[in-house]
C-alpha cells in the first residue's frame, strides 16, 4: 500500500491515456482517427515545450516555428523527391531544382534535416539569449517574434515554400513500398510518442534534468556548483527543438499540407494554453491538455461555431485564478500532502 | 608559517564611480577560519563576489594557492579550484529532494555529456550514494532524504546549503551569513560545524552576529567603506578605538 502510494499518481495518468489512445481506432471512423493523429503530433510537440518551460522555467511563445521548420522541410523533401519541379516552384517560375535543395531530393536526408535543422536554430539561439543572460519574458518575447519573422520569410520565398498556399500534397508515409493506411499511421505515430515519453522521462530523471530542474529555481546558484548553465539551458533548447521538428515531419503526412496558418501564433498559444491548464513538469499534464483542449475546439466548433474561443477563454482565466499550477499539479501536490501526513503520522 | 591559501593585493572595484572595494590586502593561510566583519556597505559581500569571479576586480590581484584568479568564470573557479560559497539566504532547490541538491552539488561529472551519462554507471552512482548519505548524516538531514527541499525549516535549508559545500569537496569555503535567521541553537551547532571543518578547509565567514564571531573566529578581518580597517584576534579587535568607533558602537546604540 505504502510502495503503491509512493508510485506518482500522474504515471497512472499516463498508462490510462496511453490504454485509451491505443485502443481508439478499435471504436472510432477514419476522420476520427486522422483527427486524433494530428493531435498526437501535438503531443510531441508539448512535450518538446514542457521540456523547457516546465523543466528549465524559460517560456517559448515560438514553438510552432521549430515545429514548423521541420515540417517544411519534410514537405519540401517529399515533393522534390521524385526528381522533378514541383508545380509551386513551376508556377513561381523556378525551371529547375537549385542545386543547394539537392540534399533534399532523397527523403531520408531530408527527415534527418527536418529533425536536425531546429535542433540546431534552437541551439544557436539558446546559446545567444542565454549566455547574454536573457530570461524570463524577455526570452518569451524574442521567441514570440519568431513567428512574424517566419511567417515572413515563408511568404517572401514563396518559390521555395509555396507562399500562403504552402506545400501541398504530402501523402503518408511508405513502408516497404506500401503506403500506410490511416490506421496504421496512426499506430506509427503513437510508437513513436511512446518513445518521446520515454525519452523524455529518462532526460528529466537524469543528472542532467535535475541540473536543469536547479537552473529554473536559481540559476547564478547552479553557477557557483560549477556548471556552465547557459550551455545546459541552449542543449536542452537543441533537444527540444528536435522534437518538434520531429513532431512537424509527423504532422505533415497526416493533414498533407503545411501553410504559414499552420505555425501561427495560435497554435503556440494553443500549446502554452494546454500546458498551462493540464499542469507544466510532469509531461502528463500537457498531453492530457493538448488532447482535451484539441478535442474540446473541435467538439464546440463543430455546434456552436466561434463560441469555443470564447468559452477557452474563460476556462484559461478560470484556471489561472483558482488553479495556478494546473491540473496535474494540483493533484500531484494533493498526492504530496498525503505522503508527508503519512510520514509525520508514523515518525511521531 | 603556514602555507599561503588566498593572497589578495590591493584589491579595487567600483560600481559606476562608487569605490565599493578600494585596496583591500588580504592573506588566508591554509586551514584557517577567518570572520570578516564590517557595518552595511562595507564590501564584505562584494569581495566574496570577485573572490568567487561573480564581479571582476577594476585592479589588483586575487591568487588562490599561488595561481591567478582573475579572469576565471563562475564555473570554473568553482568546480576546477575548489571555492564554494554558501549564500547569505539559503540557496537551496525547493523543487528537487534533499537527496537531489546534494547531487547535483557533488564534485565531478559537471559538463553536459557526463550528467547525461552518469546514470549508466552504476559503481560511480553507488559509491556518490553512500557519499551522500554520509553527508547527509554528518548534517543531519538523513531522515530526510527522499523530500522535497521546500518542505524544509529554515534552519534546516541552512543546513542542507551547508551539506551542498561539503559534497563539492571545496578546500576554501566562503559562508556569507551563514547563521542568518537561525535559532540559538542552531547557531551554536553551526557554529560547532564550522569550527570542526577548519583545518581541512580554509574558511572564510562574513557575519554580523559577534557571539557567533567570537565562537568561531581565530582571527578576524574588520572592513570599512571598502578597505581592511583592523585586523587580529577577537579580543584585540574587541578592544581597538578604531573598530569601536565605526562598528561596535553602531551596534551599542541601537
Amino acid at each position: 500500500m505504502k510502495k503503491i502510494l509512493n508510485i506518482k499518481i500522474n504515471y497512472y495518468f499516463d498508462a490510462l491515456l496511453f490504454f485509451f489512445l491505443a485502443t481508439f481506432p478499435m471504436y472510432s471512423s477514419k476522420f476520427r482517427i486522422e483527427q486524433m493523429s494530428r493531435y498526437l503530433c501535438y503531443v510531441i510537440l508539448i512535450f518538446s515545450l514542457d521540456l523547457l518551460w516546465g523543466y528549465s522555467g524559460t517560456l517559448s511563445l515560438g514553438h510552432s516555428v521549430l515545429f514548423g521548420m521541420g515540417g517544411y522541410i519534410y514537405a519540401l523533401s517529399y515533393s522534390l523527391k521524385d526528381g522533378e519541379v514541383p508545380a509551386f516552384m513551376k508556377n513561381a517560375g523556378v525551371e529547375e531544382i537549385p542545386d543547394f535543395l539537392n540534399a533534399l531530393s532523397d527523403l531520408r536526408t531530408g527527415i534527418f534535416l527536418a529533425i536536425f535543422m531546429p535542433a540546431v536554430f534552437a541551439f544557436l539561439i539558446g546559446l545567444f539569449l542565454f549566455s547574454s543572460k536573457v530570461g524570463g519574458m524577455f526570452f518569451a518575447v524574442i521567441t514570440c517574434a519568431l513567428i512574424t519573422l517566419a511567417s515572413l520569410f515563408l511568404n517572401n520565398q514563396s518559390a521555395y515554400t509555396g507562399g500562403a498556399n504552402g506545400i501541398t500534397g504530402v501523402g503518408r508515409f511508405v513502408f516497404g513500398g506500401q503506403k500506410l493506411s490511416i490506421p496504421q499511421n496512426y499506430y506509427f505515430i503513437l510508437l513513436i510518442v511512446l518513445l518521446v515519453y520515454f525519452f523524455c522521462r529518462w532526460l528529466t530523471r537524469s543528472k542532467f534534468g535535475k541540473v536543469i530542474i536547479a537552473t529554473s529555481e536559481n540559476d547564478q546558484r547552479v553557477k557557483f556548483l560549477g556548471y556552465k548553465t547557459s550551455l545546459f539551458k541552449a542543449f536542452l533548447y537543441a533537444i527540444s527543438g528536435m522534437l518538434a521538428g520531429l513532431a512537424g515531419v509527423l504532422f505533415v503526412p497526416v493533414s498533407g499540407i503545411i501553410a504559414p496558418t499552420d505555425i501561427t501564433g495560435t497554435l503556440s498559444t494553443i500549446l502554452v494554453i494546454a500546458l498551462a491548464v493540464g499542469g507544466k513538469g510532469c509531461l502528463t499534464g500537457g498531453a492530457l491538455g493538448i488532447i482535451l483542449i484539441e478535442w474540446a475546439q473541435s467538439a464546440l466548433s463543430e455546434s456552436f461555431s466561434n463560441l469555443w474561443q470564447l468559452i477557452l477563454g474563460l476556462l484559461v482565466i478560470f484556471i489561472v485564478f483558482f488553479v495556478p499550477e494546473g491540473f496535474m499539479g494540483k493533484v500531484l501536490g494533493w498526492q504530496e500532502k498525503i505522503v508527508m501526513k503519512r510520514k509525520e503520522t508514523n515518525n511521531g | 608559517m603556514a602555507e599561503l591559501a588566498l593572497r589578495i593585493r590591493d584589491l579595487r572595484v567600483s560600481f559606476s564611480g562608487f569605490k565599493a572595494i578600494d585596496g583591500v590586502d588580504l592573506d588566508v593561510e591554509k586551514g584557517e577560519l577567518r570572520a570578516i566583519i564590517g557595518p552595511n556597505g562595507a564590501g564584505k559581500t562584494t569581495l566574496m563576489d570577485l573572490i568567487t569571479g561573480k564581479s571582476i576586480p577594476t585592479g589588483g590581484t586575487i591568487d588562490y594557492m599561488g595561481k591567478s584568479m582573475l579572469g576565471k568564470s563562475v564555473p570554473s573557479i568553482a568546480e576546477k579550484y575548489g571555492i564554494a560559497r554558501k549564500f547569505q539566504n539559503p540557496n537551496v532547490f525547493s523543487r528537487l529532494t534533499v537527496y537531489e541538491n546534494l547531487y547535483v552539488a557533488v564534485k565531478g561529472n559537471k559538463t553536459i555529456a557526463k550528467t547525461l551519462s552518469f546514470g549508466f554507471k552504476h559503481k560511480k552512482k553507488k559509491a556518490v550514494k553512500e557519499y551522500i548519505e554520509d553527508i547527509l548524516t554528518q548534517v543531519n538531514l538523513i531522515e530526510y532524504k527522499d523530500i522535497a527541499a521546500s518542505y524544509l525549516s529554515h534552519g534546516q535549508r541552512q543546513w542542507l546549503e551547508i551539506g551542498m559545500l561539503l559534497a563539492q569537496q571545496a578546500e576554501l569555503l566562503i559562508f556569507d551569513e551563514p547563521t542568518a535567521g537561525m535559532t540559538a541553537d542552531e547557531t551554536y551547532k553551526t557554529g560547532e560545524l564550522i569550527k570542526k571543518l577548519a583545518g581541512t578547509h580554509t574558511i572564510l565567514a562574513v557575519e554580523h552576529d559577534m557571539a557567533f564571531v567570537k565562537q568561531i573566529a581565530q582571527k578576524v578581518t574588520v572592513l570599512n567603506q571598502g578597505r581592511v580597517l583592523a585586523e587580529g584576534s577577537y579580543e584585540e579587535i574587541e578592544k581597538d578605538p578604531k573598530v569601536i568607533q565605526v562598528y561596535l558602537k553602531e551596534d551599542y546604540d541601537e
